[in-house]
């Protein structure tokens, strides 16, 4: 039995949570760990503070994709979730019902960047219904859209991911070129207040989300601006409408003074 | 002409990237860098005009092939670049769009309608020499 003194970081955290951390942290920064099994828990509505041997069972797959996404190499992934399953069998006895609401403090955008379904169980990937459009991860990427630079900064991110999950180069452009124009959308059009989150979707679907989100004045005359007759000075009729013919889903949600949010995908 | 002093100071920072300005046989040559963010897109459209409004110049070479992403404003700058050069009387060629830029292009119905493209910059610059 070896004592030593919890960090300020370990501390309020289960002896399960720690052990996880452990694990995923051989393949995985800590930065990138603490990323990984915060998403994971607020996924699956629980919390480091709270988390038990049991709650494995639920977390499993969750944890499944975000390997999948942020390990180097199938052996990696193979070998953190085999050593997870260990650690499942290692103790059926205790059991105790998951946490509800999240107590795991995490860096956040805005409160309402999550998804909803963040306090419930997801379900297992093959559930999943077909051609159901807001698969995703938790998000790991998200940009916050504040000045004329960050366009730059959410092509980047988004050329990153796309790279990360095998993307061919025509590929990464499209989706590039889609969150340069939805972002900047945001600066011209939005007072620069709003952020763009990208994921990875869930498998079996290979591809990105986007989600561009702000708080502007809204879209008033959104049928024009789709119907090709309105153009703007900068030219928003030709990029929301270019956004949506590069994208496999597009969807796009806005109202006087309510903000809008573009939920668009590209799937390779 | 001390061009590569003069392209030297043209080779300012703005928002962290430079677009180099440059002469060549009496072409002004503008060489447009990878993430090219708005403030540079203007900023190299103020520096080509008011290069070219010198009047030495008889012709605008814009190279684009370090370009990444074209969205809807940057196709549409790079257009009033070239429009406007020719207002002023300078023949321009944007050479070297990547075929994956190209290919998003089209995909989203942007175009660079009235504007001369060749493939690479040995093809810009011969276009001037053969004239």
């Amino acid at each position: 039995m070896r004592s030593r003194a919890l960090s300020s970081q370990e501390a309020g955290t289960t002896e399960t949570y720690r052990q996880l951390q452990a694990i995923i942290g051989r393949h995985l920064s800590a930065l990138t760990v603490g990323s990984l099994l915060g998403q994971a828990l607020d996924r699956a509505g629980l919390s480091a503070s709270a988390l038990q041997r049991a709650d494995l069972v639920t977390l499993l797959p969750l944890l499944e994709r975000g390997a999948r996404l942020f390990m180097r190499s199938q052996a990696d992934v193979d070998e953190a979730l085999q050593a997870v399953r260990r650690l499942m069998s290692t103790d059926r006895g205790r059991s105790s019902p998951p946490a509800r609401g999240s107590a795991f403090p995490r860096a956040r955008a805005s409160s309402s960047e999550r998804a909803p379904a963040a306090s419930s169980v997801r379900p297992a990937p093959d559930a999943v219904a077909k051609g159901e459009p807001r698969l995703e991860l938790s998000p790991p990427v998200v940009v916050l859209i504040r000045a004329e630079e960050d366009i730059v900064k959410a092509r980047v991110e988004a050329r990153r991911l796309a790279e990360s999950l095998g993307a061919s180069s025509t590929v990464q452009t499209h989706l590039a070129t889609m969150v340069s124009e939805l972002a900047r959308n945001i600066v011209l059009y939005a007072g620069a207040k709003g952020t763009l989150a990208l994921a990875a979707l869930a498998p079996p679907a290979v591809g990105v989300s986007i989600t561009a989100r702000d708080q502007g004045a809204g879209i008033l005359n959104l049928a024009e601006v789709f119907s090709g007759t309105y153009r703007s000075r900068q030219g928003m009729g030709l990029g929301l409408r270019g956004v949506r013919k590069l994208a496999s889903y597009f969807e796009i949600d806005t109202a006087p003074g309510k903000g809008t949010t573009v939920r668009a995908q590209l799937r390779m | 002409m001390p061009d590569s002093a003069r392209s030297r100071s043209l080779l300012e920072k703005h928002g962290g990237q430079a677009s180099p300005l440059v002469t060549i046989d009496g072409v002004l040559l503008a060489t447009i860098q990878e993430s090219l963010s708005d403030a540079g897109v203007r900023r190299l459209r103020t520096d080509v005009g008011a290069r070219l409004a010198v009047g030495a110049h008889r012709g605008l070479v814009v190279d684009a092939s370090g370009v990444d992403t074209m969205d809807s404003f940057i196709t549409r700058s790079l257009r009033d670049l070239a429009v406007g050069a020719k207002l002023m009387g300078v023949r321009t060629i944007v050479c070297g769009l990547r075929p994956d830029v190209v290919d998003a292009l089209v995909e989203m119905g942007l175009d660079l309608v009235g504007v001369e493209t060749v493939t690479t910059l040995d093809r810009a610059l011969a276009a001037f020499r053969e004239v």
